[in-house]
């Protein structure tokens, strides 16, 4: 495991990362297909992890475990966010995050994904998707 | 293991960091109004104030001057409320102030009220 962002304040025992990292590579491309997924870094352990689903043209869902409602809220110390691109030939492309449960249970994630100038469409490749959580 | 990025902030071991970062979350705060960015990580010490330029175009102002030469921006991904992909962009204005702007589905046209959760990280390398 890499140790981005560990904190090792203190002296010499266990690092806690700050943030604590959820990061993965997605691939996609045929119609109906769901996302696949592999685990590069996970510090939430078995607490974190996401079942793929295609629901349309661009459009994913990651069915999870972790709900990120937690008491007190931790929603403004996360972050989600991917790398843009993987797209061939090159185009500009850009997704954005939609929580699907109401409160108190954010545990879904629908990803909506387009190409400049061109809408929605089904491509992911070697696409960057990562949560962070911080302290 | 390499420990490219190990934080030996304590007593104890470590390797310095490669970079000092500074990562906060952006949200949309109303009408006509700058978005409230929430502070997430700061080890280059200074402070950021955000105005609204215009529709969807703010400036960020930082307390001290970056290196630009061994920079990094990053803003996005942004979350979304409806079915909408939001895009984000940066453009560097010069060592201590920068744009950041959105747009929805294609469109381009600027649009306040799109920042949501939305990661802003600059890196300063050393």
């Amino acid at each position: 495991m890499k140790a981005e962002f560990f904190n090792g304040a203190g002296g010499g025992g266990s690092v806690v990362p700050n943030p604590k990292v959820y990061q993965s590579v997605l691939t996609q491309s045929g119609v109906g297909d769901a996302p696949t997924e592999v685990v590069l870094r996970n510090d939430f352990g078995s607490a974190m992890s996401f079942t793929w689903s295609y629901l349309g043209v661009g459009d994913y869902k990651a069915t999870g475990i972790y709900n990120f409602i937690q008491t007190p809220s931790i929603l403004d110390k996360i972050v989600f966010f991917s790398s843009n691109m993987g797209f061939q030939p090159f185009r500009f492309m850009s997704l954005s995050f939609i929580f699907t449960n109401p409160p108190p249970t954010l545990k879904d994630i629908r990803i909506v994904q387009e190409v400049a100038g061109g809408g929605r469409i089904n491509t992911l490749v070697n696409t960057r998707f990562e949560i962070r959580i911080y302290n | 293991m390499k420990s490219e990025f190990i934080n030996g902030g304590g007593t104890g071991g470590g390797s310095a960091l490669p970079y000092s970062v500074f990562s906060c979350q952006l949200s949309y705060s109303g009408g006509g109004q700058p978005p409230n960015h929430i502070v997430l990580q700061n080890t280059i010490g200074f402070t950021m104030s955000i105005t609204r330029d215009s529709t969807g175009v703010y400036t960020c102002t930082l307390s001290q001057a970056l290196d630009l030469s061994k920079a990094t921006f990053y803003v996005g991904n942004t979350w979304s409320t409806s079915p909408d992909v939001i895009w984000c962009g940066i453009k560097v204005i010069n060592s201590t102030s920068f744009q950041i702007s959105n747009q929805a589905n294609n469109t381009p046209i600027k649009q306040d009220g799109l920042f949501l959760r939305t990661l802003l990280e600059i890196k300063q390398y050393t």
